[in-house]
């Protein structure tokens, strides 16, 4: 009661019509807006800026689809697909590789030292120039490099292999290396949050340890499987030193063809490539929503995590 | 005592061969002994709850009969008279109840109890009927549907208990069940657990760490400290027949008093306490010395008041006191009486008892249990120091 | 009950370790190499480091020098730029972090800062190029680069803060206010100590994505290169220039594991103090 009097004595004029907010969601706001103004809002609007028409710096704002025949008519499709099909690939291997060594390291490895070495070899490379982790590959797959001269050497080849390096192969071989932390890490989390209790209890019932593993530890680390999935796959698609290093000229992918459009100020048709970029990631997304839809969503797989 | 020989005096039904045999299980967690030596069997259709403070080693003997701890020495384990010391806990034929429930929060209600049967290939809609089944058993017919984070904390235990109890095992287990349950609804589920064990039929191996719960579920206790029985029998047994001071303690006795055993006749034994000669039950080894340290141990509703000598019993102990601390506990007075031995606590469940001539406290020697200090299978716990 | 898969599964992913971490162990012992272009280490030297050292300080005081390497101004510009972003990092979790878990409608709200994460760096780099050049007419400088940075490293350092600021007990803060604290007490003694983890991650993670930051940089700068896109402009285009980037990229990367290894160690000791 004496608090509330206190209160409206105080409070008078234009202070009444101010809601009483704390700071924190006053600077939230102001952040926000700079946030969504400053970055979201450019980048929902490439597409309509890939709907316009222009030359160089200077664009008139009339609708057109023009942007998009240019694009697929220089062989953009084809680039899409290919950058699609090989990040899509190579993210599926490492889920295949990181699923069995996240649930080692989350609930079988028991020696400390071993995890915290494993851990840190995991968390380094996120902070590695791109270009420093692939550089040397070139000088080991190439046509004087190390594994040629080797090949040579032993008489198992009379001539240098090509297909070593600035082939589809090396580019796959280049990802696998560099995004095999990405997909790790959220995997490891989500098989570490699921309690050990849970497993014996499926044991307890009678469950063999695939079937534990089928119906237990594969749902729990769903969230975790798609964060990898997302982490891994996202990146790669616009991965550009990875494809220009192992790939040259022969392995053309996105972030390449990109630069190569704004390197000659086509910008409208770079736009049409990153609206179809962006749009192919809403789909993905849009998926990953359904997939998730019968176990609650996202958001319900986290609510259940909580006990 | 060797464990083996109480073992086979405690067995209610001698008929019919133990549902449950582990023979010297030995456990060690690093460098603990979270077990040592232990053996116990357990009849079929018997409550037989393992009772103990935390790392008693109650717990670790659940999980390696569950099969969910392989112990580091174990002489066997058996389960219906097979051999499971090998056999994982997906394949024996004894289904735990968890301390915190451990149900599969991505599923129903329904497809949690169903669980069991589907890792085991049974058909869907016959899953469906034995789950309801089992639902109507705890008293949860409508609640297939729903998702586990829903449940209140008891619908949960009730959930948790129709998971375990729907692919008919030989042995349940259960590991502080009501531990996550408030007061009121604690006491509801013993009742509801002791009806559903006779309704079953179904042995139920219980731990706990109180003894108000083993005692008014338990067809027969086993009390563990430090990985050792101390000692095993039905509940009226432990809770007047204590075998040493430490069970006598555990069980909740408000007065122990330390005294040098003088004799021992038939049942009784006297006890030199401060110039007192006190008389009770022998609860202790047959051939112990006079002289040996040992423990008179009284509850505080077995203590009588007197004004005068002519107040007593015939046979009771009777000693000479002065009034101390009145505590107010609701229900009854606690009252506590200076002797010549130290405080003795007595409860008053008369409101209106005249305290103000009070001259003698007695109690029946029939009422008093005398044990030894140290006890049965406990290692290393020397004498107490006698006051 | 045991879950460690089959060795199998163990064994590929330190494979999969090997081949990551092959190629920079290589990058190093190459650095020292006489001919490291040939990919076969010997013939020891450390020619390559100084020419990194002196081609720049040459050419600054204006003398010739034999190689046209020029290392100095990329390298103060990533330090500056991951300072500033490291700072911008803070400050913006600061804002954020602590509220963002407390508000009913945050779901619209995550999902747009965290919208970086889902759009491949390219075209996150391209899109803001887009609008602020050709949209608004902008010209690109400095501050574009500051933006780009910050734009990829804020969703990180927001989900590191988010960690331990949803943890943060608010009965904590309505205790210290029943206590009389004023509301900038309440922050700098109560809130401020208490998401000191997430302070500290979202500082490194500004820092270091930062200074090793790629695609956004690729669109977002005008003029000026950042150390990493000079490295991967030179390792792409001259033969002669790659044994410096050999040995420039050695000192990177030690520095960055060593940056890596400090904050580990911060991490770790900031658990066994609350302890």
């Amino acid at each position: 009661m004496t608090a509330a009097a206190y209160t409206s004595n105080r409070s008078s004029g234009l202070r009444d019509f101010i809601p009483r907010l704390p700071a924190g969601v006053w600077s939230l706001s102001g952040f926000s807006l700079l946030w969504f103004g400053g970055i979201v809002l450019p980048l929902l609007a490439i597409i309509v800026v890939s709907f316009l028409q222009g030359r160089g710096l200077k664009i008139n704002f009339d609708p057109t689809i023009l942007q998009y025949k240019r694009f697929f008519s220089y062989g953009g499709g084809e680039m899409l697909a290919r950058s699609v099909r090989i990040a899509g690939t190579v993210t599926m291997i490492e889920l295949l590789l990181a699923f069995p060594f996240a649930l080692w390291l989350a609930k079988g490895c028991k020696n400390n030292t071993v995890r915290l070495l494993t851990f840190t070899a995991l968390t380094v490379p996120f902070f590695l120039s791109p270009a420093a982790r692939v550089i040397v590959w070139r000088s080991v797959f190439g046509i004087n490099g190390v594994v040629n001269q080797i090949l040579l050497g032993v008489g198992i080849v009379d001539e240098p292999v090509l297909w070593l390096i600035f082939s589809e192969f090396s580019v796959h071989f280049g990802f696998i290396g560099a995004f095999f932390p990405t997909m790790v890490w959220p995997i490891f989390l989500s098989v570490s949050l699921i309690d050990n209790d849970f497993l014996e209890a499926s044991g307890d019932l009678g469950a063999s340890r695939l079937r534990t593993l089928l119906h237990i530890i594969l749902p729990l680390a769903l969230p975790g499987i798609v964060a990898g999935f997302v982490f891994t796959f996202i990146p790669m698609l616009g991965d550009a030193v990875v494809a220009s290093h192992m790939g040259g000229n022969n392995v053309l992918m996105l972030a390449a063809q990109v630069q190569s459009l704004i390197g000659v100020s086509n910008f409208l048709v770079a736009a049409a490539l990153a609206a179809v970029v962006l749009a192919i990631m809403l789909a993905f997304q849009v998926l990953l929503w359904l997939a998730l839809k019968p176990v609650g969503g996202l958001a319900g797989v986290f609510a259940s995590l909580r006990r | 005592m060797p464990t083996n020989e109480l073992a086979q005096n405690a067995s209610p039904a001698a008929g019919e061969a133990p549902v449950l045999y582990v023979e010297r299980a030995t456990h060690r967690f690093g460098d603990v002994v979270a077990l040592d030596d232990v053996s116990i069997t357990a009849q079929r259709g018997e409550f037989l709850t393992l009772l103990g403070e935390s790392g008693s080693g109650k717990t670790t003997l659940l999980r390696i009969i569950a099969g969910l701890e392989r112990p580091t020495r174990i002489g066997r384990i058996a389960i219906d008279g097979a051999d499971v010391s090998a056999i994982p806990a997906s394949r024996r034929n004894c289904t735990t109840v968890f301390q915190h429930y451990a149900l599969f929060p991505h599923m129903s209600v329904g497809q949690n109890i169903e669980y069991g049967l589907r890792v085991r290939g049974v058909a869907r809609e016959k899953r469906r009927k034995r789950a309801e089944g089992v639902l109507e058993l705890v008293r949860l017919p409508d609640k297939y549907d729903r998702r586990v984070h829903q449940l209140s904390g008891g619908e949960r235990q009730r959930v948790a208990l129709a998971r375990a109890l729907v692919t008919q095992p030989s042995i349940l287990l259960l590991d502080e069940p009501l531990g996550a349950l408030d007061e009121k609804l604690r006491v509801d589920m013993q009742v509801e657990l002791k009806d559903l064990h006779e309704q079953l039929g179904l042995t139920f191996i219980y731990v706990t760490h109180s003894q108000e719960e083993a005692l008014t579920m338990s067809d027969r206790i086993i009390l563990l400290r430090q990985g050792r029985v101390v000692q095993q029998g039905p509940p009226q047994d432990l809770f007047d027949r204590p075998a040493s001071r430490f069970v006598a303690d555990f069980m909740g006795v408000e007065n122990l008093l330390e005294g040098t055993l003088e004799s021992v006749t038939g049942e009784i034994a006297v006890v030199r306490l401060q110039g007192h000669a006190l008389r009770g039950i022998w609860c202790g080894p047959r051939a112990t010395e006079p002289g040996t340290p040992v423990c008179v141990a009284v509850r505080a509703e077995r203590v009588r008041l007197a004004t005068e000598q002519q107040g007593f019993v015939q046979g009771a102990n009777g000693i000479p006191c002065r009034t101390g601390a009145t505590i107010y506990k609701g229900k009854y007075l606690d009252q506590t009486l200076e002797t010549d031995f130290g405080p003795v606590k007595a409860r008053i469940w008369d409101r209106d008892t005249d305290l103000s001539d009070l001259a003698y406290v007695w109690w029946r020697e029939g009422d008093c249990a005398v044990t030894p200090l140290g006890g049965v299978g406990t290692a290393g716990v020397g004498p107490a120091p006698i006051g | 009950m045991d879950w460690a898969p089959t060795g199998t599964g163990i064994i590929l992913g330190y494979c999969v370790l090997f081949i990551l971490y092959f190629p920079i162990v290589m990058l190093m012992i190459l650095s020292f190499s006489g001919e490291p272009l040939t990919g076969i280490p010997g013939d020891w030297t450390i020619t390559w480091y100084e020419d990194v050292i002196f081609a720049d300080i040459a050419r600054r005081e204006g003398e010739a020098y034999g190689s046209n390497f020029r290392i100095g101004d990329p390298l103060l510009l990533s330090i500056m730029l991951a300072f500033i972003t490291s700072a911008a990092c803070v400050i913006a979790v600061l804002i954020v972090g602590p509220v963002l878990p407390r508000i009913r409608w945050r779901g619209p709200f995550l999902v747009g800062f965290l919208m970086p994460l889902m759009i491949p760096g390219i075209v996150g780099g391209v899109g803001l190029f887009m609008w602020y050049r050709l949209v608004i007419h902008v010209k690109m400088g400095v501050w574009s680069l500051v933006l780009a940075h910050f734009v990829w490293a804020f969703p990180f350092a927001l989900l590191a803060m988010l960690v331990v600021a949803s943890r943060f007990d608010t009965r904590l803060m309505e205790a210290a206010e029943d206590l009389g604290a004023k509301p900038w007490q309440r922050f700098w003694q109560i809130e401020i100590p208490i998401l000191k983890p997430g302070i500290y991650a979202a500082g490194f993670f500004g820092f270091l994505l930062s200074f090793n930051e790629l695609p956004f940089s690729i669109f977002m700068r005008a003029g000026q290169d950042t150390l990493p896109l000079y490295l991967w402009i030179q390792s792409g285009a001259h033969n002669t220039t790659v044994p410096l980037i050999y040995a420039m990229s050695t000192l990177v990367t030690v520095a960055s594991v060593g940056l890596t290894f400090l904050a580990i160690r911060l991490a770790f000791g900031g658990q066994n103090a609350n302890k």
